[in-house]
């Protein structure tokens, strides 16, 4: 039946701050405490409000005695509010991730046995932002209304315009959960950026290179380097180091 | 660290303000939260020219036909259709819920080789009604250009008011029935009326000249002081530090 439509964006930069590297004993490695710095955080809302018209119900000396007589609606664009709401950037969510470890062998000048990172599992923690940004909505959604330049009695003829987009929008009592869900979770940014950072580690960041053949000793006068082709590079982590295994020869 | 707290105020609404901010109605200058209702008794085709304000926006052709159904037909005068066609049996509904409004209608018919005006809505005759309906609280008078006076005190509706949900549109209407007030040049009876918000008021023309318009006009309002709109606030100092549910069990 009646229902709220509309539309929602999000404009978001961010960077990575700190972060841990623990081994783990099962073979992988933990990355904790890497920080995501919210740079902007810009969440844009456009809401198609249900029409609310004021009637009245005219009675005349004829058939069919009431005639239902709209005098006038509001609500009646699309949409019928539009606002943007720039959320404060000063908390800090947290990422983990669960890794292994995973080599590669590449072709080039000179070629190299590199390992990386292989996330099986990014998390973000949001911390809890509801308070926060549920006030801001609530302000703003205020402001809206004094936009509307409507007088306050009017306000509670209609049960406060709040209370209406409140109800229209499906917001309980915690318009912070609200606005938290809608962004981290409807917009997708959480999945999102656990996909960047899943991929920013597996992709960009080596943690062990080595060139093959591998010098062993440098050039000196008219002697060429000594070089030892390196047939395979493994690496395991356990509770306190990495151990890297290299077979040599080939 | 300091949390930055910025609301942007690139708010936009579209919102039909003169419905609520409208602190005059006048029969003879039609707009929203005002309605005329007119019975055309006999018979024929009338021309019709709509005029807002002194200018003339738009024609259309009334057919009153004996066969025709005997549904009252609502005509709005911001958007007028090319032609209708009634009953005699039944009232034409003039409104213009949309815009600022300013409108009335004039009617005439080709009679022996001559127009005749039919209906002006500037001059309301015998069995005419202007039905309104206000929704700021305060005092008002209904008069007409004799010099007759109404005066009209409104309260807020105590229980509210009635929601009805037809189609997509909210329909928003008084609990109270309305209020009848016969017209004359020579006064208002009664003179002295108590409503509620958004309660209809029905002011029916007893005269036999066509001749009477009808001004309503807020005297005192009894808008409450300035301030914040309803709705729980949180206040960020003294909330409850809520439970972090986003957290992925360990």
């Amino acid at each position: 039946m009646l229902g709220v439509t509309g539309t929602a964006s999000a404009d978001v930069e961010f960077h990575l701050e700190n972060g841990t590297v623990s081994f783990e004993p099962d073979n992988t490695i933990r990355i904790s405490e890497l920080d995501i710095k919210w740079d902007k955080l810009e969440v844009s809302i456009a809401l198609n409000l249900p029409t609310l018209c004021f009637t009245i119900y005219v009675p005349i000396p004829v058939p069919p005695f009431l005639i239902p007589v709209d005098l006038g609606c509001i609500f009646e664009g699309n949409p019928d509010l539009q606002f943007t709401l720039d959320l404060p950037t000063g908390f800090t969510t947290e990422v983990s991730c669960n890794a292994g470890l995973k080599t590669y062998y590449g072709l080039g000048t000179p070629n190299e046995w590199m390992v990386y990172i292989a996330p099986s599992r990014v998390d973000l923690d949001i911390i809890d932002v509801a308070d926060t940004v549920g006030d801001m909505l609530e302000n703003a959604l205020n402001a809206v209304a004094e936009s509307l330049g409507i007088p306050d009695a009017i306000v509670d003829v209609i049960g406060s315009i709040i209370d209406l987009v409140r109800e229209v929008l499906d917001i309980a009592d915690d318009l912070g959960e609200w606005l938290q869900n809608l962004i981290f979770d409807a917009l997708g940014i959480e999945s999102t950026i656990e996909s960047y950072v899943a991929i920013w580690l597996a992709d960009t960041m080596p943690i062990f290179r080595l060139e093959d053949p591998v010098e062993i000793m440098p050039a000196e006068g008219s002697l060429i380097p000594v070089k030892l082709p390196i047939e395979y590079v493994g690496a395991q982590v356990n509770d306190s180091e990495m151990v890297l295994m290299v077979d040599v020869g080939g | 660290m300091s949390m930055k707290f910025v609301i942007n105020r690139k708010i936009s609404s579209r919102i039909n303000r003169h419905i609520l901010s409208q602190a005059a109605l006048d029969s003879g200058s039609l707009g929203p939260m005002a309605t005329v209702l007119h019975r055309f008794s006999e018979p024929g085709c009338y021309n019709a020219v709509i005029n807002q304000g002194e200018v003339a926006c738009a024609t259309f052709t009334l057919t009153v036909d004996s066969s025709a159904p005997t549904t009252p037909v609502t005509i709005n005068l911001g958007g007028a259709a090319p032609c209708y066609t009634v009953s005699p049996e039944t009232y034409v509904v003039f409104s213009a819920p949309r815009g600022p409004g300013g409108y009335s209608v004039l009617f005439w018919r080709a009679v022996g080789g001559t127009r005749s005006v039919a209906f002006d809505s500037r001059m309301l005759g015998d069995g005419d009604i202007f039905a309104a309906s206000l929704l700021r609280p305060g005092s008002y008078s209904a008069s007409n250009q004799y010099g007759a006076k109404c005066t009209i005190s409104l309260t807020r509706a105590a229980k509210g008011l009635a929601r009805q949900v037809v189609g997509k549109q909210l329909r928003l209407h008084s609990r109270a029935e309305c209020q009848k007030v016969d017209c004359t040049r020579e006064s208002f009876t009664p003179n002295k009326v108590s409503a509620e918000t958004a309660q209809p008021l029905l002011f029916t023309v007893r005269t036999k000249e066509p001749s009477l318009r009808i001004k309503i006009t807020l005297e005192a309002s009894e808008d409450k002081p300035a301030g914040p709109l309803t709705g729980p606030r949180v206040d960020l100092a003294k909330a409850p530090k809520k439970p972090d549910l986003r957290k992925k069990p360990a």
